[in-house]
């Protein structure tokens, strides 16, 4: 697809020469992402006709107005690193927010911070921490934006048992709708200050995103308000991997699911952690090491016995605390929940303690664990509701969807269940098994797809959720089309009539969203 | 190795953009995250290790052609190695050599900036980089009474490099460098207009048989000269001997250091002493070229295999360069030996230290790109609470200087032999 | 009309008489009084889905109610005549109530009374509002986003409410959040599913975009509501001090360390009201009290209660206050005792004076200090006594914002007093919301300026109630619709 002279002149005038380009070999930079090729069979997705960079809102509201004037597509993104920023089989123009990366205020006393969109959560970690407070930290990486987790994408991540869900952290937004209007939600548009996204009357935080984000399918997001959240530790920033002071943390492993999931269970109650996820308890060991060498090297060295042991039912859990007493009281509590669900304890040295701190506190190290094995990743079986029946699904799908990519040889095999899990704080839990596939391998890739390709109905059909983070990662609504067909109440149909409302000419790329025509 | 050979490196860039920031772990300040000039400016992603690497793809694939705006798309990028440090942290690719690939594909097939062709034609010429005559390329030792090792021969060979040859305003710098190893008792010459250029910078523009020629001929000198070591102030000079003439199979069979490590060890001989008071509040600027790219060469051949069913692995293992092993502790060893010299560190030093802005060509092809980079730095240093910017490398220093000099920006630029020849005055 | 009604609920289940149809027309708000066309009260969802239904074919407006009387907010008034009230509050099934998930089934007619013991029995309590009627809908009380007296759990706006049942004004059923599926509710109970997740299904909220709408989006027919364990021990203070500062100062140490669990500000009027004294105890009170609770559960609870009290004493000594058992007379227990239960009839804000009016809006706890010397201000300027006015604010989102309302008692009988607050409620909180106050809660004459600064705010939820309620049967004339 190509841009006319005309619209490219008039999406010129608005940022200027310097921030539009329509030369192939910017735009392939635009339509290439991990995770392409199980779309397309190729890392590349349809080539943008152009791409374009906005440094304000109103540059923002005056693009999104010149693309619905003459008929263009647009998406926009912040760090892209998701086929849900960038992909879409209907080229459109991706709008990258790079030049929005101010942290426009931070109230300390009433924990909240007003970010651009491009602004990574560890960027904002670093300004927070000055004055004793952190925001929320997806698993995605400490190079994702707040605004993803927050409003566009999803929020699950390490600190969400102490930081609850991603999307429940969200306290105003100022959004570009996809027709160009400016809304500004809650108080910001009440009384102009960013206190509440909630109301008047119901509240419209419900059209900008639901359990998943929109993933640019009904506008762009240019500001957005986040709780942020006491922290304990140093003010100044921790190099290489120290501890942290004020804090404990722990690997775990059970001997079966019962456990884990009792464990689970007592430690949201006992509101004690910072940090909890479900994962075998062997990936420090990957985290650790440099290079997948010295990895093979390391996992040579591990009895198979103890790989199963370590490798299923782990945990990684870490608390603060604000003082002596708080500490020594935690402590206690965390100790007696270890014993009463006959949890071990992995012995790990100092090195691998300051990675899985980094990994605590940033999500850093993700890309160690879920990229560097063989290139490239996916997750499926995933859900979120009650963290017993989610740790059921994590198991059930691992069998139905992963175990034959397993026995392929088609994907990494060492972990003997790759299931991540984590604990929201308002109670519900989150479930996803990895699937780490290499994209320069075509059998790796066409194994991987065959499989994929079915997941969704097999996760519907179980019964326990709608797959693909409930369509927040499913392209061309492929997650809810398997699903609808065993969901007794027909939301869809609300979900595009929203679409239509809000976007009457389609002009936000809906590809990870929901189009706005009618199943046939 | 070719552009093909790293196609499945390219296949697996998941563009995660780490390749824009200094390594998380590091994160000092939220004004200083940034680690490549190629993006900061220009923004775009295909102004990103990784969206080079997906340009190279793109070009394997005949996706697109090599023409003015994807040259640009290429060369607007000092190879500076700060993405290859970053990527490196957690994934096992070889950002930095796929680029370098990419110019020398580019060269090639002639698609390169045009100031190119007038640095070519001046090392052909006249071997050196700077378009001056090589009749008066060992002018600037003039009258330092110092052995000509094209006649002579000596333990130690002061090889001063293009810059410090022809660019005067560096002279001072070079002369006091080389005065200082003399009046140690250091058994030293020069080549004097027989010096060529190392070839290190037209390598990284893309020229890898000007590398070839310059160290064949390089290399025959020095046997011919006797010498055991070689110390030069130039930090490219120092990382194409040490690193770049490995790379090709051209290994140098002398000991190769930077003026700041032969200070370092003459201090530690107490051969130099530093007792004259410089009370001035500094931060040191890491070269690339003496940092993370100085880095030595680690060689590799084997077979690359699947294990686990897909986790790419090397036979034999493989050792990932990670930048770490560069001169970084000498220089700052010999500041904090200075009396007076209060030493505060940037937010990004060592081996995710900010580029200067100057290297492979940019400075001649993009000097707006190289001024701007700098001013970056400068920016960094002010915000530190630094009155001076000391570096060890002549193209950074020059860099500085002229971007201070277009800011309006007073900051003082200091060469760190000029720093320890203060510190010494009282011993003349 | 009526006919039909009673062929859907049955006949003693549509009434029509005036007296009875009078008790629906008019609240304690200033709203104008309308009376309704009929009264109906459905038992079950099918009822429901079949009378809106009926109001879609008929062009009928719908009003839902699920609380029993006195009303305050003229939500519940109809805005047009004709209408029927579809009257909840005898849908009073208590589903389920999941110990291990922490969460209960409700239907809309069921009031904190009644749950309160329900919990017990699983080990559980109800997330408590501030001391609501006896016969305040809890499923009510949370789709209208009342705040809960426990900031440390009310992680942001929609808590504790998750999932809804709901027919929409155009007739359809929806279940949200997690409920939608796959599967029907008890297929997800196999599972080991609790409806325990309320944002969603998918990329939309529904959950969300019933909260706030009084009634004027659907019916809901019931509701997941998160609860608690229940404290085994429980020690509550007092902290007065005649200047809020330090108190707030105080809250925000507090809330940044996450002690305690009941923490909400009042003041002696608002304390004098809930306690049942006379108006002459006001006088010899200080201005302000912080009622604040720490509690355990779970292992160790008495190690819990025993550093945190240690740590409060310690913050509070830092802003020079004390925690106190007692004050005056007041013991914090019997606070304590008096907020864990719904008040008893006659409702407590009534008790003083026979009548009262709210303005309730948010900000933080830091901005409340201006508004509240505005209000007093106000209060002088329209000839209402200071000391008639009750203040609570209570610290929401875990401390990120607050929740300030104003009770302001009168003698209804007293025309001259009733028209000072009737005038003090229109305009003053107009002057508050131009300070900043952010009437999330739109009640009444509050929408007109509510909605006035934010017009696409306006154009968008329009938006909504076309999707929802095409023929806008469902409570017209409220918000901005």
């Amino acid at each position: 697809m190509t841009i006319s002279n005309e619209a490219y002149k008039a999406l010129e005038d608005i940022v200027g020469s310097e921030y539009i380009s329509r030369d192939p070999a910017d735009l392939d930079s635009y339509c290439f992402v991990w995770g392409n090729e199980l779309l397309y069979g190729d890392k590349f997705s349809p080539r943008p006709p152009a791409v374009i960079m906005p440094g304000s809102t109103e540059e923002v509201s005056a693009i999104v107005k010149t693309c619905n004037r003459f008929g263009l597509k647009y998406r926009a993104h912040a760090s892209g690193f998701e086929v849900a920023a960038l992909s879409s089989d209907t080229p459109f123009i991706p709008i990258d927010l790079r030049r929005m990366n101010r942290i426009v205020e931070i109230d300390a006393k009433n924990r909240i911070a007003v970010v651009e969109p491009y602004v990574s959560q560890l960027k904002l970690f670093l300004e927070t921490r000055k004055v004793g407070l952190r925001p929320l930290m997806l698993s995605s990486g400490p190079s994702c934006s707040v605004a993803s987790g927050t409003a566009a994408h999803y929020g699950s991540g390490a600190s969400n048992i102490s930081t609850d869900y991603g999307a429940r952290n969200l306290l105003g937004a100022e959004w570009v709708l996809p027709n160009g209007d400016i809304i500004k939600l809650g108080s910001l548009g009440s009384s102009g200050e960013w206190i509440n996204a909630d109301g008047p009357g119901p509240s419209l935080r419900g059209v900008l995103r639901g359990y998943g984000g929109a993933n640019g399918g009904n506008g762009i997001f240019t500001k957005i308000a986040t709780k942020i959240y006491p922290w304990y530790g140093q003010a100044k920033p921790m190099y290489p991997y120290e501890i942290p002071e004020n804090f404990d943390a722990h690997i775990l492993y059970f001997p079966d699911i019962n456990k884990i999931n009792d464990f689970t269970q007592l430690l949201y109650e006992a509101s004690i952690a910072y940090h909890f996820q479900r994962f075998p308890a062997g990936g420090v060991f990957l985290m650790a090491t440099e290079s997948n060498d010295e990895t093979y090297a390391l996992l040579q060295n591990i009895p198979q016995d103890m790989m199963d042991a370590i490798g299923t039912h782990g945990a990684t859990v870490a608390i603060d605390a604000s003082s002596k007493e708080e500490m020594e009281y935690k402590r206690k509590v965390l100790n007696k929940i270890i014993e009463e669900t006959e949890a071990n304890e992995l012995p790990i040295d100092e090195t691998q303690m300051g990675v899985l701190y980094h990994h605590v506190l940033t999500g850093g190290g993700i890309l160690k664990l879920a990229f560097r094995p063989t290139g490239s990743f996916m997750i499926t079986g995933t859900g979120d509701e009650a963290m017993d029946s989610m740790g059921i699904l994590g198991r059930e799908a691992w069998d139905k969807i992963v175990s034959p990519l397993y026995s392929a040889g088609a994907v990494f095999n060492a972990a003997p269940y790759a299931c991540w899990a984590v604990q929201y704080g308002e109670g519900s839990g989150h479930v996803e098994s990895l699937v780490q596939y290499d994209p320069a391998s075509s059998e790796s890739v066409n194994t991987a797809v065959e499989q994929f390709g079915k997941a969704d109905h097999i996760v519907a059909e179980m019964g326990f959720s709608i797959n693909s983070l409930e369509n927040a990662l499913s392209y061309n609504e492929s997650a809810l089309k398997a699903a609808m067909p065993y969901v007794p109440v027909d939301f869809v149909k609300y979900m595009k009539m929203i679409k239509r409302a809000i976007d009457p000419n389609n002009s936000s790329d809906p590809a990870f969203y929901v189009s706005p025509d009618e199943w046939e | 190795m070719s552009l093909e050979y790293y196609q499945e490196d390219m296949m697996r860039c998941n563009r995660c953009s780490y390749c824009k920031w200094v390594p998380h772990e590091v994160m000092k300040d939220a004004g200083f995250l940034g680690i490549c000039p190629s993006v900061e400016k220009y923004n775009f992603h295909s102004r990103s290790a990784s969206g080079r690497m997906i340009t190279a793809l793109s070009l394997l694939k005949g996706r697109i052609d090599l023409n003015d705006a994807s040259r640009d798309t290429i060369y607007q990028c000092q190879m500076c190695g700060g993405c290859d440090v970053s990527c490196k942290m957690e994934r096992d690719l070889e950002p930095y050599e796929v680029m370098q690939e990419l110019r020398f594909r580019c060269v090639e097939n002639g698609v390169i900036p045009p100031e190119y062709l007038r640095i070519t034609e001046s090392l052909k010429r006249e071997a050196n980089t700077m378009e001056k005559p090589k009749a008066n390329r060992g002018n600037w030792a003039k009258g330092m009474g110092v052995k000509d090792l094209g006649k002579e021969k000596a333990d130690v060979l002061f090889h001063a490099g293009c810059k410090y040859s022809f660019d005067e305003s560096l002279w001072p710098a070079a002369k006091s460098g080389l005065k200082l190893l003399l009046n140690a008792g250091v058994d030293i010459g020069i080549m004097g207009k027989k010096e060529v250029c190392c070839g290190g910078r037209s390598y990284e523009m893309g020229f890898k048989d000007e590398l070839a020629k310059f160290a064949k001929i390089t290399i025959k000198a020095w046997k011919s000269a006797g010498v055991k070591t070689v110390v030069t102030p130039c930090a490219d000079c120092y990382q194409a001997f040490k690193v770049l003439y490995d790379k090709i199979g051209e290994k140098p069979d002398v000991e190769i250091l930077h003026i700041t490590e032969f200070i370092h060890r003459l201090i530690k001989e107490d051969k130099i002493k530093l007792t004259r008071e410089v009370p001035l509040n500094v931060t040191y600027h890491d070269p690339c070229h003496l940092g993370r790219l100085a880095e030595p060469w680690i060689h590799w051949e084997g077979e690359i295999k699947k294990v686990y069913g897909q986790m790419v692995v090397h036979e034999p293992p493989k050792k990932k360069r990670f930048g770490t092993n560069g001169v970084y502790d000498v220089p700052r060893e010999i500041l904090k030996a200075i009396p007076g010299v209060k030493l505060t560190e940037m937010h990004r030093i060592r081996e995710y230290a900010w580029c200067c802005g100057s290297g492979a060509g940019v400075k001649e092809s993009y000097p707006d790109f190289a001024e701007s980079t700098a001013a970056e730095r400068i920016k960094e240093a002010r915000a530190v609470g630094a009155e001076a910017l000391v570096s060890s490398c002549p193209r950074c220093i020059s860099n500085f200087k002229h971007s201070a000099a277009q800011t309006g920006d007073n900051i003082k630029v200091y060469d760190i032999i000029e720093l320890v020849q203060q510190a010494m005055k009282n011993e003349e | 009309m009526v006919n039909t009604l009673e062929a859907i609920v049955g006949l003693d289940n549509v009434y029509h008489q005036r007296e009875i149809l009078s008790d629906y027309s008019s609240d304690e708000s200033f709203s104008l009084p309308v009376r309704p066309g009929s009264v109906v009260k459905p038992g079950n969802r099918s009822e429901v889905e079949l009378i809106i239904k009926w109001a879609n074919e008929t062009s009928t407006p719908l009003i839902p109610v699920s609380s029993g009387p006195p009303h305050f907010n003229g939500d519940t008034v109809p805005g047009v005549g004709g209408a029927v009230m579809v009257d909840l509050s005898g849908m009073k099934k208590i589903i389920r109530i999941d110990r291990r998930n922490r969460v209960a089934m409700i239907e809309p007619g069921v009031t904190f009374g009644e749950l309160i013991p329900a919990m017990e029995k699983e080990g559980l309590a109800p997330f408590m509002t501030f001391l609501p009627r006896s016969s305040k809908s809890v499923v009510t009380s949370f789709l209208e986003r009342t705040p809960i007296t426990i900031p440390r759990h009310h992680w942001e706006a929609q808590d504790p409410l998750q999932c809804v049942e709901v027919v929409y004004g155009n007739g359809e059923l929806m279940r949200t959040g997690s409920a939608a599926g796959p599967g029907t509710v008890e297929e997800q109970w196999k599972v080991g599913r609790a409806q325990l997740r309320g944002m969603g299904p998918s990329q939309v909220d529904f959950t969300r975009l019933l909260q706030g709408a009084q009634g004027t989006m659907g019916i809901v027919t019931w509701a997941t509501i998160r609860c608690r364990p229940l404290p085994k021990i429980k020690k509550t203070f007092l902290i007065v001090s005649d200047d809020i500062k330090p108190i707030i100062d105080l809250v925000y140490k507090i809330t940044y360390k996450k002690l305690g669990e009941n923490l909400l500000i009042v003041n002696n009027t608002e304390l004098s009201s809930i306690m049942g004294k006379g108006s002459e105890s006001i006088e010899k009170l200080p201005q302000w009290f912080f009622y604040y609770s720490i509690e355990g559960d779970g292992f160790f609870p008495e190690d819990k209660v025993a550093y945190q009290e240690k740590e409060s004493i310690k913050l509070a000594e830092e802003v020079g206050l004390e925690l106190k058992a007692e004050f005056s007379g007041i013991r914090a227990e019997d606070v304590s005792a008096v907020l864990s239960e719904p008040s008893h009839d006659p409702y407590w804000k009534n008790k003083r004076k026979g009548g009262n009016q709210d303005i309730f809006f948010i900000t933080t706890l830091d901005r409340s200090p201006k508004f509240i010397s505005k209000m007093y201000e106000l209060a002088d300027q329209y000839h209402h006594a200071s000391e008639d006015i009750g203040v609570y604010l209570q610290p929401t989102i875990q401390g990120c914002n607050c929740h300030l309302e104003f009770s302001l008692n009168y003698n209804p009988e007293d025309k001259l007093a009733t028209d000072a607050v009737r005038q003090l409620v229109k305009e003053g909180s107009e002057v508050l919301a131009k300070m900043g106050g952010f009437f999330s809660r739109p009640y009444g004459t509050w929408s007109r300026f509510a909605f006035d600064r934010e017009g696409m705010t306006v154009i968008s939820q329009r938006k909504l109630k076309d999707i929802f309620d095409p023929k806008g049967i469902m409570n017209p004339g409220k918000l901005c619709y």
